[in-house]
C-alpha cells in the first residue's frame, strides 16, 4: 500500500491553508462564469417563408427571399402539380437584425437546428399517430465576400423523421392546431460559414399514398408551416471558456510533470493507486487542452465529435479510478496492487463508456459527413441507439452498486479494525492503518464535498433557467448561473486532480530511498526524525475522536 | 367570410361616411392597413382617419411594420368572433359599413376583451414577422460584453422576438391613449381601462409562453441544454381571455384620477387587488338586444339562432323574446369523393336541406 503520501505529513494549519486557498480558486471560477461570460448557447428561430417554385427544384437553383414568389397562406394556394414540389420552405440562417446583416461566427462552436411543424386540426387531411414525414432539404452556405445570393451548396438530403403530434380531444375541430414534438434536422460541428440557406420541399407521391398510406408524407395532416430553432454556443462563452482552459492547461502538465517524477524517483515501481492517479492527471491534460482555438481559423468540424470523446474519457477514467481506490483502501485485501483483480468491476466501466462511444461515432461520425443524419430516424438505428444507451445506464448503475458496495466493506474493515484494536500493540502498524483510514476518509469527504457542490450548482442552474422563463425575463445573480456552473464544475474537476496529485504523491519525506514495497518496510516510520510529532499533524487530529 | 379584395373595397367607400360615425372603432382602420399598403398607387397610409397624430408619426417610421399590424388586428377579430359565436355580442361589426372592428361607446366588457385581444393580435403577428425576417428592426440583445468585442451577437445570442413585438404593440396601441386628442372628448378614465386591458392581452400572451427546450450537451446528453419559448397560438389567447372576460373585474376612477376596484355585490369574496392580466370594466354591458347608434351596438335582428336551445346561442335568449322566422337553406356540398388515376380527385355535389332560424 501507498504510505507516506504527502497528505499524512501535511500540518493541519496548511492544510487549511490549502483548502481556503482551493475554495477561493473555486469562487473564482464560479465569478468569471457569472460575470464575464454571457450565457452559454443562444437560439434564433426561424418562422420559414414559402415560395413557389415551378420549375420543382429540377433547374437547382436556390430559392431565396429575394426571387421568392411568396405564398401567403399554405392553405388558400392551389398547387399545380400533385407532388407538392413547387412549395419551398425557405429560411436564410441568420437574420438580418436592427438593419445589420448577422453573421455567424466561428466563435459559434457549433449549429443544430431542429424543426417545428405547425399542424392544423382538419377533416380532410387528417394527421395519424407516428406519420413518417420526408423532408428534401438543400442547405447552401455563402462566404462572406461573395455576391448577395451567391449560394454554394454545402449538402442535400432525404431526411425522414417520425411526426409526434397530440391534440386534446375537445379541441378536434378545425382551425385547432396539434401541439407536435419538435424534430432535430441538423448537427454542423463547426460554423466555418457567415450564412446558410436551408430550401425544404416536402413531396407527396399520391400513388403510393393509396396503395400504401403509412409511407412518406401521407398522413401528416395539415401542415401549414414550418419553424426553425437554430442553436449555437455564444461566441463570449466560447472565448472565457477557451482561455479557462488555456489557462489550466500548463498548471495541470505542470502538476502532472512534477508528480509523475515523483513517482520516478522511488526505487520502486510505482503502485497501482499511483499510476491511476497518473492517468487520470493525464485524462484531464487532454480534456483541458484548448485545442478548440484551431477552429477558428481553420475548418476543423470533428471537434464536436472529439469534446465528446475526451470527456468520455476523462469520465472513464476518474470512474475507474474510484473503484481503484476504494479496493487499495481495503486493508486485509491479499489480492491487492494487482489491476486484474478488477477485471469483473472495471468491466461495467468500459462496456458502459464502450456502448456510448459507438452511438457516438455513430450519430457524431455520421453526421461529419451528413449534418442531417440522425440515428433515431430510422427504426434500427434508434434501435441501436437505444440497446447502447440501455446497456451504458445498467452497467452505470451496477458499477455505482459495485462501488457503494466496496466502500462499504472498506467502512466495515475500518471499524472491525478499530473495535479489534488488534493494530494497537504494533507502533508502526497502528500509523500504518491509520494512514490507510485516514487517506481513505480524506478523499471519500473530498469527492462527496465535490458532489455536493456540483449537485448545489446544478439546481442553482435549473432555478435560474426557470426565473429566465418566468412573465418578466428578470437578470438577478442566479440567471447568470448556466455559465457559472459550467466554469464552476470545469473548476471543481481541475480543483479535484490537482488536489489528488499533490495530496497523493508519495512524500519524499520518508521514502525517497525506499527500497522495497512498503508493505514490508515496517520500521521505516519510526526511524524518520521528521515524524516525532512535534507538530500537531492533520492526520492524528482527524482520527483522535474514533481511536481515543 | 368575404373575400377580402371585395371587403377593401367597402372600406374604401365607407371609411369617410362612417368616420363621423365610428371614432371608437380605430381599429377596423389599423385591420386596413395592409391592403391599403399593397398597393403603391394608395396615397400615404399613416394618414388614414382613426390614427391618432402619435400612431401616425410611428406608423411612418415603421411603415414595414403596418400590415403585421393589420393582420394580427384581423386575426385578433376572428378570433374574438370564434370566441363569442351565438352570444348576443358576436364581437361582429357593422353589416352596412363593412369594418372590421367591433365598435364600442362604453367601457364595458365586451370593450376590455376587445381591446386586449387586439393588443395581444399585434403583439403575436409582429413576434412572428420577426421570425420570417420581414422586419428589419428587431432587436438583439443587451448582453453585456466586453469594449473591444465587435459585435454583441456573437457575444451573446440575439434577444427574444416576443420582447420586441411587447414593445412595438405598447408603443404603437398604448400611444393613442396617453395622447389628447382635442377632437374627440377625452375621458381620462376609459384611457386608463383600455391601456389596462391592452396590457392584460400582451402579458397573456406572453405569460402563456411555453418553454421547449433542446439538450445537446455530450452524446446529445442534458447537462447542455438551449431553452426558447413558443408563443401560444391566437386561438389559445382567445380561450384564456373568454375566462378572464368572465371573470373580468369593475373598476371606477377616483378622485387622484386612478382606477379602483369597486366592490362587487353579488360574488361572496372581496377582491381587494386585480392581476394584471385581468380585465377591468366600467359601464354595465347593454343587453345587445336592439341596434342602438348611441351605444354603439348592433342588435341581435337577422342572427341565426338555434331552436330549443338553452344556451346564449338559443332563440329564446339570442332574439330577446322576440321571436325568429324560419327558412329552409339549400347547401350544396362535394361528396362521395373518389381517387382517380391518375392524380386527380372526383367529387358529387349533393344538397343539404336543412331548417334556419332567423332572430326577427
Amino acid at each position: 500500500m501507498a504510505g507516506g503520501a504527502v497528505i499524512e505529513n501535511l500540518s493541519n494549519r496548511k492544510l487549511f491553508v490549502i483548502f481556503a486557498a482551493l475554495l477561493v480558486v473555486q469562487i473564482l471560477f464560479f465569478l468569471v462564469g457569472a460575470w464575464f461570460a454571457p450565457s452559454p448557447s443562444s437560439y434564433m428561430e426561424f418562422e420559414m417563408i414559402t415560395c413557389r417554385d415551378e420549375t420543382k427544384g429540377l433547374s437547382g437553383k436556390w430559392i431565396h427571399r429575394d426571387n421568392c414568389q411568396q405564398i401567403p397562406e399554405l392553405s388558400e394556394y392551389t398547387p399545380a402539380s400533385f407532388d407538392l414540389r413547387e412549395i419551398v420552405f425557405v429560411a436564410k440562417m441568420p437574420h438580418a437584425r436592427d438593419g445589420v446583416e448577422l453573421e455567424y461566427s466561428p466563435w459559434f462552436q457549433f449549429l443544430l437546428g431542429v424543426l417545428h411543424v405547425d399542424v392544423e386540426y382538419s377533416e380532410h387531411f387528417r394527421y395519424v399517430a407516428h406519420a413518417p414525414l420526408e423532408l428534401e432539404v438543400r442547405m447552401g452556405y455563402r462566404e462572406k465576400g461573395s455576391e448577395k445570393n451567391d449560394w454554394k451548396e454545402l449538402t442535400t438530403s432525404n431526411v425522414t423523421r417520425i411526426l409526434e403530434c397530440t391534440i386534446p380531444e375537445e379541441d378536434k375541430k378545425a382551425g385547432s392546431t396539434y401541439d407536435c414534438d419538435m424534430l432535430d434536422l441538423f448537427e454542423l460541428g463547426s460554423s466555418s460559414y457567415p450564412f446558410y440557406l436551408i430550401n425544404i420541399r416536402i413531396p407527396i407521391d399520391q400513388q403510393a399514398c393509396q396503395y400504401d398510406p403509412r409511407s412518406s408524407n401521407c398522413q401528416i395532416g395539415k401542415l401549414t408551416g414550418l419553424r426553425l430553432i437554430e442553436i449555437h454556443q455564444n461566441g463570449g462563452f466560447t472565448l472565457v471558456w477557451l482561455w479557462m482552459k488555456t489557462f489550466m492547461t500548463p498548471v495541470v502538465v505542470a502538476c502532472l510533470w512534477w508528480y509523475y517524477n515523483r513517482i520516478n524517483q522511488l526505487a520502486r515501481n510505482p503502485l497501482l493507486l499511483e499510476r491511476a492517479i497518473l492517468y487520470l492527471g493525464l485524462s484531464l491534460a487532454i480534456l483541458d487542452f484548448p485545442i478548440e482555438w484551431i477552429s477558428l481559423t481553420t475548418r476543423v468540424p470533428f471537434l464536436l465529435l472529439l469534446a465528446d470523446l475526451r470527456q468520455g474519457l476523462f469520465y472513464t477514467v476518474l470512474f475507474s479510478f474510484w473503484l481503484i481506490f476504494a479496493g487499495e483502501h481495503l486493508i486485509d485485501d491479499t489480492t491487492r496492487n494487482n489491476i486484474k483483480s478488477y477485471r469483473f468491476n472495471l468491466s461495467f466501466i468500459i462496456i458502459a463508456s464502450g456502448a456510448l462511444l459507438i452511438y457516438d461515432l455513430i450519430e457524431r461520425g455520421v453526421q461529419l459527413y451528413d449534418p442531417f443524419y440522425s440515428v433515431w430516424s430510422s427504426p434500427t438505428g434508434s434501435q441501436i441507439a437505444y440497446v447502447a444507451i440501455f446497456i451504458s445506464a445498467v452497467c452505470t448503475v451496477a458499477y455505482f452498486v459495485f462501488l457503494l458496495f466496496k466502500i462499504v466493506r472498506v467502512w466495515t474493515t475500518i471499524k472491525s479494525k478499530r473495535s479489534a484494536q488488534l493494530y494497537q500493540t504494533n507502533e508502526n502498524r497502528r500509523l500504518k492503518v491509520e494512514g490507510v483510514i485516514y487517506r481513505f476518509k480524506f478523499l471519500m469527504l473530498f469527492t462527496v464535498l465535490c458532489a455536493a457542490f456540483t449537485i448545489i450548482a446544478y439546481f442553482m442552474k435549473q432555478y435560474g433557467e426557470a426565473q429566465l422563463h418566468g412573465d418578466e425575463a428578470r437578470s438577478g445573480f442566479l440567471t447568470g448561473s448556466t455559465s457559472a456552473f459550467f466554469t464552476g464544475a470545469f473548476g471543481m474537476c481541475n480543483i479535484y486532480v490537482l488536489l489528488l496529485l499533490a495530496m497523493y504523491a508519495p512524500s519524499h519525506k520518508h521514502y525517497r530511498g525506499a527500497i522495497q514495497l512498503i508493505d514490508e518496510n515496517d520500521d521505516e516510520i519510526i526511524d524518520d526524525p521528521s515524524n516525532q510529532h512535534t507538530e500537531s499533524n492533520a492526520m492524528t487530529t482527524f482520527l483522535k475522536p474514533s481511536t481515543d | 367570410m368575404i373575400p377580402r379584395r371585395i371587403n377593401w373595397i367597402l372600406i374604401l367607400l365607407n371609411l369617410i361616411q362612417a368616420q363621423s360615425l365610428l371614432d371608437a372603432s380605430w381599429w377596423s382602420t389599423v385591420a386596413q392597413l395592409s391592403t391599403a399598403l399593397a398597393g403603391h398607387n394608395v396615397k400615404p397610409v399613416c394618414e388614414l382617419p382613426g390614427l391618432s397624430p402619435g400612431q401616425a408619426q410611428v406608423c411612418e417610421l415603421f411603415k414595414d411594420h403596418m400590415p403585421a399590424v393589420s393582420i394580427g388586428a384581423q386575426n385578433a377579430i376572428q378570433e374574438c368572433q370564434r370566441q363569442f359565436t351565438g352570444h348576443r355580442w358576436n364581437c361582429s361589426t357593422h353589416y352596412s359599413t363593412g369594418m372590421l372592428g367591433p365598435i364600442h361607446k362604453m367601457a364595458t366588457r365586451e370593450a376590455a376583451f376587445t381591446y386586449a385581444i387586439l393588443s395581444a393580435g399585434v403583439t403575436h403577428e409582429i413576434g412572428r414577422r420577426c421570425k420570417q425576417g420581414l422586419l428589419t428592426s428587431c432587436g438583439c440583445s443587451d448582453e453585456i460584453k466586453p469594449k473591444n468585442v465587435p459585435n454583441d451577437w456573437s457575444w451573446g445570442g440575439c434577444g427574444d422576438n416576443v420582447e420586441y413585438g411587447y414593445k412595438f404593440s405598447r408603443d404603437f396601441i398604448d400611444i393613442r391613449e396617453k395622447e389628447h386628442d382635442p377632437k374627440r372628448n377625452h375621458d381620462n378614465g376609459r384611457s386608463l381601462m383600455n391601456r389596462r386591458n391592452n396590457e392584460a392581452g400582451r402579458k397573456i400572451l406572453k405569460r402563456h409562453r411555453k418553454p421547449k427546450c433542446k439538450c445537446h450537451g455530450v452524446s446529445g446528453a442534458c447537462n447542455m441544454k438551449t431553452c426558447w419559448m413558443q408563443l401560444p397560438s391566437m386561438e389559445q389567447v382567445g380561450k384564456i381571455l373568454r375566462n378572464k372576460y368572465d371573470k373580468a373585474i369593475r373598476v371606477q376612477i377616483n378622485d387622484r384620477g386612478n382606477l379602483q376596484l369597486l366592490a362587487d355585490e353579488t360574488s361572496k369574496e372581496r377582491k381587494t387587488r386585480a392581476l394584471p392580466t385581468d380585465l377591468v370594466f366600467m359601464d354595465d354591458s347593454p343587453d345587445y338586444c336592439r341596434y342602438d347608434r348611441h351605444s354603439g351596438t348592433l342588435g341581435t335582428e337577422g342572427r341565426v339562432c338555434k331552436r330549443g336551445s338553452s344556451g346564449a346561442e338559443g332563440c329564446d335568449s339570442l332574439c330577446c323574446g322576440r321571436g325568429y322566422n324560419t327558412y329552409t337553406q339549400e347547401i350544396k356540398s362535394k361528396c362521395n369523393c373518389k381517387f382517380e388515376w391518375c392524380c386527380k380527385v372526383v367529387c358529387q355535389t349533393c344538397n343539404n336541406v336543412t331548417q334556419v332560424d332567423i332572430c326577427k
